[in-house]
C-alpha cells in the first residue's frame, strides 16, 4: 500500500528562504551595509597601518641582523620605500592591496601573496569546513535538545558542549592529538600539509583540526539555538499549529526551524567570525602551515608587508561574514520582504 | 440508532504537576448545534477544560482522569496520527490571542492549506474550500490575501481567519477560547456577530471560554459556571442570568459594569454646580510617532476632583494622548497646563513638584511592578522620595496607603507573583499615591482584571475621587466609564469627535461614531 503525505506533494524547497525580488527599503537598507563595511574596511587598514608604524622595531635592522652595516640597512629601507612619509607609504600600499598587491615580504624578497596565498587557502578549508559541520550539527544537537528539555538527551548534548567551550582550543587539540594519534594512532599528530602534493590526498590532516574548532565553537551555537528552539517550542502559534493535527515533523521543519534561524544567525556570525581569526592557536597546535601560523612568524620577523596583508585579509573575513549574517537576517525578514508601504 | 452527542465530558480531573488539582470533576455534555458557555474568572480553570477538549494539557498540567467522547470516541484514549485527525478534523479550537497564534513566517493562506492538507484535503477542491471560508467570514478570497503574512494584518482579520480555520474542516465541535478578549469593543461586536451567525448556519456544538458575562448574553445557549476547577452551576443562559442558584454566580452578575446613563456622580456635581478649579489643561495637543501625526490637535481640562474618561478603540489616539500628559512622549506640540503653569513635554525636563504631582498607573500591573521587589520595598522606595526618611516613618506612610488601596496588611512581604491581579493593580495605584498626586493618569487600568476584581478598583478610584484627586481614566470600556467619569471625551483616529458630560453624551449621543460605540458594548438585559 503506498503511503499518501498528508499534505500535497509540491517541491520540498525551503520556501521560507525563497527570495522576493528586492524592494527598495530592502535594498536602500542592504545598500547602507555594504557601504558601512567598505568604511569599516578602510578604517581598519588605518588603524593597522598605523599601528605597523610604530610598532617598535625597524624590519630591516631585523631582516639583516643587529650587527649589520647601518648603510646597509639605509639601503634595504630605501629598497622597500620605508624612507618615504607614512602617508605616502600608506597609500601606496592601500593603492596596491585594492589590485591585489600587498608588496614584498622583507626578509625574502618575494611577493607577499605567494607566500600566503596557499597558507589562506589552507585556512579557508579549514574554517570553512569547520563552519559548514557547524550550522547543522548545532541546529540538529540544539533543537534535539530543546525538546527532549531536561531529559537524558538534552544532558547528553548539553554536558559535553558546555564542557569543550570551557576548554581553550589547545587543551582540545592536545587532547585529541593524544586520543586519536598517541593512543589509537588513526590520524596523524601533526598536520605538516605539503604544498606541492594536491590537498584532496592530504584531507584526513584536517580532521583533528577542524575537530578542535567545531568544540570550541559548537556550546555556543548549540546554546543558543537550544534557548531560541525553547521559546519557539513554548509559543502560542506552535501549540495552535499542533492543535491543528499538523505533524509533529511537519511542525518541526515549517514552525519551529524558520522561526529558530533568524535569531541564531548572528550568534553563527560571531562564531564564524572568530573562526577566521581565531584559528591561530588551532594552527599552530598541529603545525598546520595557515595564515595564523603566518601570521605569528611575520610579526616575530617585524615582515611588516606580510602582517598588514594577512591582518587586512582576517578584518576582511570579518567584515564580510558580518555582512552576510545582516544580509540574511534582514532578507529572511519576512517584513522587511513584503515590506508594502508603512504601517 | 440514536446519534451520539457530539461532545461529552465524563468526570474530567486535571492536576499539575506538584498534584494540586486544577480542574475537578467536569461534566458536561454539549448538543448538535448549541452554544455552552463555559463562565470563570482567571484561574478558575475554564481554559485548561477547553484545551482539554482536544486532548491537550498545557505544559505543567495533565489530564488525569475522565472521558472527553467527540462523537462517541474518547479523544485522551487515542495517540499520534488518530489523535491528529481529532485535533483540527474534529475538535477545533478559536484562540484567545489572534496576533500570537499564526506562525509568524508563512502565510495565512499557506496555514490555511497545511490545515486542510493535514485533514486530508487536495488540490482544487481545497483552494474552493479556502475561498468559500475565507468568504463567509467577510474577508477578501483572491491570491493576494492568501499571501499575506501574519504581521500584515490586524487582529480583527486574523482572528477572523482563525474562526474560519476552525469551521473550514466541518468539526463536529468548536472550542472558543475567550475570542474576544484580545479585540476592541467594535471588532468585538463583529466578531461576535460573526461568530453567532457561523454557529446558526453550522450544526457543530460550540464551546464558549470567557470572563465576560455581557458576551455571553449574544453567543451562548447553555451557561457552565466555573469556580476554583469546579462547575458551580450549569443551566440554560436566561434562567441562570435571572436566578442564579449559586453565591457566586449572582456575585459575577452583580459585578459586571452597566451602562449607567443618568451617572451618578455626574448628578451630584451638577445639583452642586462647585466651581471646579482646573487641575491639567491641555489645548490644543498634537502628537507623532515617527512622522505620522496620531493625535490632531485635542483639547480638554481635568478638574479637582474631577474623573475625566478618555475613551476610543484601538488606534484612537487616547494612549498616546496620556503618555504625552504624563511626559512619556515627547514628540508633540500643543500647550499643557498643569496646576496653573506651562509644563513642558519631556519628562527630563518637568521639575520634581510638577513628576510627583502626576502620577500614572498603567495597563498592566504583572508588567509594571518589579517582581524581584517585595511590595512594601516598592512603595517605600518611592515613599522615600518624598522626602521621608525615618524607617518607622515609611513603614507607618506604607501601612497607611495600604489600607487607603484596600489591601490587608498581610501583603507587606510578599512579592507581585505572589498576588492576584487585582491586588497586583493596588499596589501599583497605592505606590502613585505615595506621592501624593494631584492628577492621577489611569491608562486601562481594569482591562487586564476580572469583572469582580475590576469592580473593586472602581470602587477604589471613586473613592479617591471623593478625596479630590483629579483623573484621567483611558479606556475603551464605555459602561466603566459611565460609572466613574463625569466627563468624558470620545477619540477617533485621533480626533475628539464627541465630549461632554457623561450622562449626556451616553443618553443623546450626536457622533455616529459615539452610537456605533454604545451600541457595541455588549450588555445584560
Amino acid at each position: 500500500m503506498s503511503c499518501k503525505p498528508p499534505w500535497p506533494a509540491r517541491p520540498r524547497r525551503f520556501r521560507f528562504l525563497k527570495v522576493r525580488p528586492l524592494n527598495k527599503p530592502l535594498l536602500q537598507l542592504l545598500l547602507t551595509r555594504i557601504t558601512l563595511a567598505v568604511v569599516t574596511l578602510f578604517a581598519v587598514s588605518i588603524v593597522v597601518f598605523a599601528a605597523t608604524q610604530y610598532l617598535p622595531g625597524d624590519p630591516a635592522r631585523a631582516a639583516l641582523g643587529a650587527k649589520a652595516d647601518p648603510s646597509a640597512v639605509e639601503a634595504l629601507r630605501r629598497q622597500f620605500g620605508m624612507d618615504r612619509p607614512a602617508v605616502v607609504q600608506y597609500f601606496s600600499w592601500i593603492e596596491g592591496a585594492l589590485t591585489g598587491d600587498f608588496g614584498r615580504s622583507i626578509p625574502s624578497g618575494r611577493p607577499v601573496w605567494e607566500a600566503i596565498g596557499p597558507r589562506a587557502v589552507n585556512t579557508l578549508i579549514l574554517t570553512v569546513t569547520s563552519l559548514l559541520l557547524l550550522i547543522p550539527l548545532s541546529f540538529v544537537l540544539g533543537i534535539l535538545a530543546a525538546i527532549y528539555k531536561d531529559r537524558l538527551a538534552d544532558h547528553l548534548i548539553s554536558v559535553p558542549t558546555i564542557v569543550t567551550v570551557a576548554l581553550p582550543e589547545f587543551v582540545i587539540g592536545t587532547v585529541l592529538i593524544v586520543l586519536f594519534a598517541v593512543y589509537l594512532r588513526w590520524l596523524p599528530p601533526v598536520s605538516l600539509i605539503n604544498d606541492s602534493l594536491p590537498l584532496s590526498s592530504q584531507s584526513s590532516l584536517f580532521i583533528l583540526p577542524v575537530l578542535t574548532l567545531l568544540g570550541t565553537t559548537l556550546a555556543q551555537v548549540v546554546r543558543m539555538v537550544r534557548a531560541v528552539a525553547l521559546e519557539v517550542l513554548s509559543a502560542e502559534y506552535i501549540y495552535m499549529v499542533r492543535l491543528r493535527g499538523i505533524s509533529p515533523a511537519r511542525v518541526l521543519i515549517w514552525h519551529v526551524l524558520p522561526n529558530t534561524i533568524t535569531p541564531t544567525i548572528q550568534t553563527i556570525a560571531l562564531n564564524a567570525a572568530w573562526l577566521a581569526g581565531g584559528v591561530v592557536v588551532t594552527e599552530s597546535v598541529f603545525q598546520l602551515p595557515g595564515i595564523g601560523s603566518a601570521l605569528s612568524d611575520a610579526v616575530i620577523n617585524r615582515d611588516m608587508p606580510t602582517v598588514l596583508a594577512i591582518t587586512l585579509i582576517i578584518t576582511a573575513t570579518y567584515v564580510l561574514i558580518n555582512l552576510v549574517s545582516e544580509a540574511l537576517i534582514l532578507l529572511l525578514n519576512p517584513r522587511l520582504r513584503v515590506a508594502r508601504g508603512n504601517n | 440508532m440514536t446519534e451520539a452527542i457530539p461532545l461529552v465530558v465524563q468526570s474530567l480531573f486535571m492536576h499539575d504537576l506538584n498534584g494540586r488539582e486544577i480542574v475537578g470533576d467536569v461534566s458536561l455534555h454539549v448538543e448538535r448545534g448549541e452554544v455552552l458557555a463555559i463562565i470563570g474568572e482567571s484561574g478558575s480553570g475554564k481554559t485548561s477544560v477547553a484545551l482539554s477538549l482536544l486532548g491537550f494539557a498545557r505544559p505543567g498540567m495533565r489530564i488525569s482522569s475522565g472521558k472527553i467522547l467527540i462523537g462517541g470516541t474518547d479523544i485522551l484514549s487515542v495517540s499520534g496520527r488518530q489523535k491528529r485527525a481529532f485535533q483540527g478534523g474534529k475538535v477545533s479550537l478559536v484562540p484567545q490571542n489572534p496576533t500570537t497564534s499564526f506562525s509568524p513566517r508563512m502565510s495565512v493562506g499557506k496555514q490555511m492549506a497545511e490545515l486542510l492538507a493535514a485533514h486530508g484535503h487536495t488540490g482544487t477542491g481545497m483552494k474552493q474550500l479556502m475561498r468559500q471560508a475565507l468568504r463567509s467570514v467577510d474577508l477578501p478570497d483572491d491570491e493576494k490575501f492568501f499571501r499575506r503574512y501574519p504581521f500584515e494584518l490586524s487582529g480583527g482579520q486574523l482572528q477572523r481567519i482563525a474562526i474560519a480555520m476552525a469551521f473550514i474542516t466541518s468539526p463536529q465541535v468548536i472550542v472558543m477560547d475567550e475570542p474576544t478578549t484580545g479585540l476592541d469593543v467594535s471588532t468585538q461586536q463583529t466578531i461576535l456577530e460573526l461568530i453567532a451567525r457561523l454557529v446558526k448556519s453550522s450544526s457543530a456544538s460550540v464551546v464558549y471560554v470567557t470572563h465576560d458575562l455581557a458576551v455571553v448574553n449574544v453567543v451562548a445557549d447553555r451557561v457552565a459556571v466555573m469556580l476554583s476547577g469546579r462547575i458551580v452551576e450549569q443551566g440554560g443562559r436566561k434562567q441562570v442570568f435571572a436566578a442564579p442558584s449559586d453565591d457566586y454566580t449572582r456575585m459575577l452578575l452583580d459585578a459586571i459594569p452597566r451602562l449607567v446613563t443618568d451617572c451618578p456622580a455626574a448628578a451630584r456635581e451638577a445639583e452642586g454646580a462647585i466651581e471646579i478649579q482646573s487641575v491639567l489643561e491641555v489645548k490644543n495637543l498634537r502628537a507623532a510617532h515617527g512622522h505620522v501625526e496620531v493625535v490632531h490637535g485635542v483639547s480638554f481640562s481635568v478638574g479637582k476632583g474631577e474623573c475625566v474618561g478618555l475613551v476610543g478603540g484601538s488606534g484612537s489616539g487616547k494612549t498616546t494622548t496620556g503618555r504625552c500628559v504624563t511626559g512619556l512622549h515627547s514628540n508633540a506640540s500643543g500647550s499643557l497646563l498643569f496646576q496653573g503653569h506651562l509644563m513642558p513635554f519631556a519628562v527630563s525636563s518637568r521639575s520634581k513638584a510638577d513628576l510627583s504631582a502626576m502620577q500614572i498607573v498603567f495597563q498592566n500591573p504583572d508588567r509594571s511592578l518589579n517582581p524581584k521587589e517585595s511590595v512594601a520595598q516598592s512603595i517605600a522606595r518611592t515613599v522615600r522620595l518624598t522626602g521621608l526618611a525615618d524607617r518607622a516613618q515609611v513603614g507607618a506612610e506604607v501601612r497607611s496607603l495600604l489600607d487607603r488601596v484596600r489591601l490587608p496588611q498581610r501583603v507587606v512581604d510578599l512579592y507581585p507573583a505572589d498576588l492576584s491581579g487585582g491586588e497586583r493593580q493596588r499596589v501599583a495605584v497605592a505606590r502613585a499615591l505615595a506621592m501624593k498626586p494631584k492628577l492621577l493618569v489611569c491608562d486601562e487600568i481594569t482591562s487586564a482584571l476580572d469583572v469582580s476584581v475590576q469592580a473593586a478598583v472602581v470602587e477604589l478610584l471613586l473613592d479617591l475621587k471623593k478625596d479630590g484627586l483629579a483623573m484621567l481614566f483611558i479606556t475603551h470600556n464605555l459602561p466603566l466609564v459611565s460609572e466613574i467619569a463625569q466627563s468624558i471625551i470620545i477619540l477617533k483616529d485621533g480626533n475628539i469627535v464627541e465630549a461632554g458630560k457623561t450622562n449626556e453624551v451616553l443618553r443623546s449621543p450626536q457622533d455616529l461614531y459615539t452610537k456605533m460605540l454604545l451600541g457595541a458594548a455588549p450588555r445584560l438585559n
